[in-house]
């Protein structure tokens, strides 16, 4: 029956929130002799490359423009340790701190841009108290702290990448700090629902500027709104059939730029949901999916002071996922196939806005690895072909844009 | 506002309805259920860490509140309207100079 939910669990890796991985394998931490601390470090490497047939810098010389493509690579190294603990049988503390090491490059004709440097840092502690039956509080508080950069100047801009290709839109923003009260509630020894409410405040920080009509702006002071957020779920898991389904509404203030106004999100609904099933000892399937949807912005149109103005079309694009695994255990070692999909609704250019709304399919296949090396030791392996088709924009008669991308990302869950 | 107002009551309103104190009884993993019975210790963690990852959509872009290994299954699409403000290169023309 283990072989069974080790199975599911690592099947886990590849699922929506709703199947978070509550653990990892026993083999790949530290104890405390007596048994009540426990330390996990982990690190993972990915490597991405792309090619797409958008000119990404923007590239004005015709015969490299014509050439018709771009290309990228990016190395992204996050890492991190968690120390697990029950103080006593009424309460339980996780202590965590994560950052991360990027390397980022994108190329077009002749013209490209770098960047290397630490990702922002994040430090933060979860309480949870065991004391009552059939329910079970818990406080989280987590800071993001801007160890990462912001501000990039010359070409180095242009190393962001597509964040539906790579993991990180950017490599810092600012000082974050984010509470979250929530409670478990157990409806069986299988069933629980839980809900919760998260707070985000976040800090301003400086991005670089552009050469604005008005001149020079070496940067601009963005300060972006705070997001409350509520959530609602539920999970099972039996002996061989897991569940769970996962709702969360959030608002958010504005965001200003330079401490004018500069818009305010449309509130957001996200829902994910997901089931897995043990087919044998070694054979586990499981299938995942989720939804998400921005009301309209409320945006400031021009350069001066302005009341926010309710947009007439939505901005926001709905975004669907889907992700397939299938994995195949024997002992520590477990091997299997995985597929995501990706859709991004609208397909316009909103003038009042400067927007560009692409709609955006993207595929992926590939297959995912992991050995559990020794009791204190696992390692692994994913790799990934993607296939991103970016619609064309006829408003402003641009073509389709395709992108090709490897991802290959080797990790280690270590004892130290 | 009032949903999310009815989502803190709830959160109160179970502790208050569902807890009861416990008293001398097995050692469990994890939590119990109202009988006493002990609760599948990864599920419970599991559903922590999904209120968590639900409750804190835009904590962080580059350092999520969890273990990198974690990150695939946690996902939640990016807010393209902020992506393309916050980090992109900005829309020339409209941008005012800093104080």
């Amino acid at each position: 029956m283990k072989k069974i939910w080790a199975g599911i669990f690592v099947m886990a890796c590849a699922t929506s929130p709703a199947f978070a991985q509550s653990g990892i394998p026993q083999s790949a931490s530290t104890q405390s002799a007596d048994k009540l601390w426990e330390a996990i470090f982990n690190s993972q490497t990915s490597y991405y490359s792309w090619k797409s047939t958008a000119i990404y810098p923007p590239n004005p010389f015709p015969c490299c423009a014509a050439s018709g493509s771009s290309k990228g690579q990016q190395v992204f190294n996050p890492f991190g340790l968690q120390i697990n603990g029950k103080p006593n049988d009424d309460w339980r503390l996780e202590a965590l701190v994560r950052s991360g090491y990027v390397w980022s490059r994108q190329t077009s004709g002749a013209i490209s841009g770098e960047y290397s440097g630490f990702t922002d840092t994040t430090v933060g502690a979860t309480v949870t108290y065991n004391g009552f039956n059939g329910v079970q509080p818990f406080a989280s508080i987590n800071v993001n702290l801007p160890t990462g950069e912001t501000v990039f100047r010359g070409s180095s801009t242009f190393a962001k990448a597509d964040s539906d290709v790579v993991k990180i839109p950017s490599f810092g923003e600012g000082l974050n700090i984010g509470p979250t009260l929530g409670i478990n509630i157990a409806l069986n020894s299988s069933t629980i629902f839980s809900t919760g409410i998260g707070y985000t405040m976040r800090g301003p920080f400086d991005r670089d500027g552009d050469l604005g009509f008005l001149g020079p702006a070496p940067v601009q002071r963005m300060d972006p709104g705070d997001v409350l957020t509520g959530n609602a779920s539920i999970a099972y898991r039996g002996e061989r059939l897991s569940m769970s389904a996962s709702i969360s509404y959030s608002t958010e203030s504005t965001t200003t730029r330079n401490s004018i106004d500069f818009y305010k999100a449309g509130d957001r609904i996200f829902a994910a949901a997901g089931i897995g099933y043990a087919w044998t000892e070694n054979w586990a399937s499981t299938l995942t999916g989720s939804f998400s949807h921005f009301s309209k912005n409320k945006n400031n149109v021009g350069p001066f002071p302005a009341p926010l103005v309710l947009e007439p079309f939505n901005t926001n694009s709905d975004v669907t996922t889907a992700n397939f695994d299938t994995t195949y255990t024997q002992g520590g070692f477990s091997i299997g196939p995985s597929f995501r999909f990706l859709y991004r609704s609208n397909n316009a250019y909103n003038p009042l806005t400067f927007a560009f709304l692409p709609s955006k399919t993207l595929w992926s296949a590939g297959a995912a690895a992991q050995y559990a090396v020794t009791n204190q030791a696992s390692f692994n392996f994913r790799v990934e072909r993607m296939w991103l088709h970016e619609h064309e924009k006829p408003l402003v008669l641009i073509p389709n844009v395709y992108t090709d991308a490897w991802l290959v990302t080797l990790g280690g869950i270590l004892k130290f | 506002m009032r949903m999310l107002t009815a989502v803190t009551i709830l959160v109160g309103a179970s502790a208050a309805f569902f807890a009861q104190p416990a008293f001398s009884q097995t050692r469990c993993p994890d939590m119990r259920t109202a009988s006493g019975a002990c609760v599948n210790g990864l599920l419970a963690r599991s559903t922590r860490q999904t209120v968590l990852v639900m409750t804190q959509p835009k904590f962080s872009h580059t350092a999520p509140p969890w273990l990198p290994y974690q990150d695939r299954e946690n996902f939640i699409a990016g807010d393209h309207h902020e992506i393309s403000n916050f980090f992109t290169f900005p829309a020339p023309g409209f941008t005012q100079i800093k104080p």
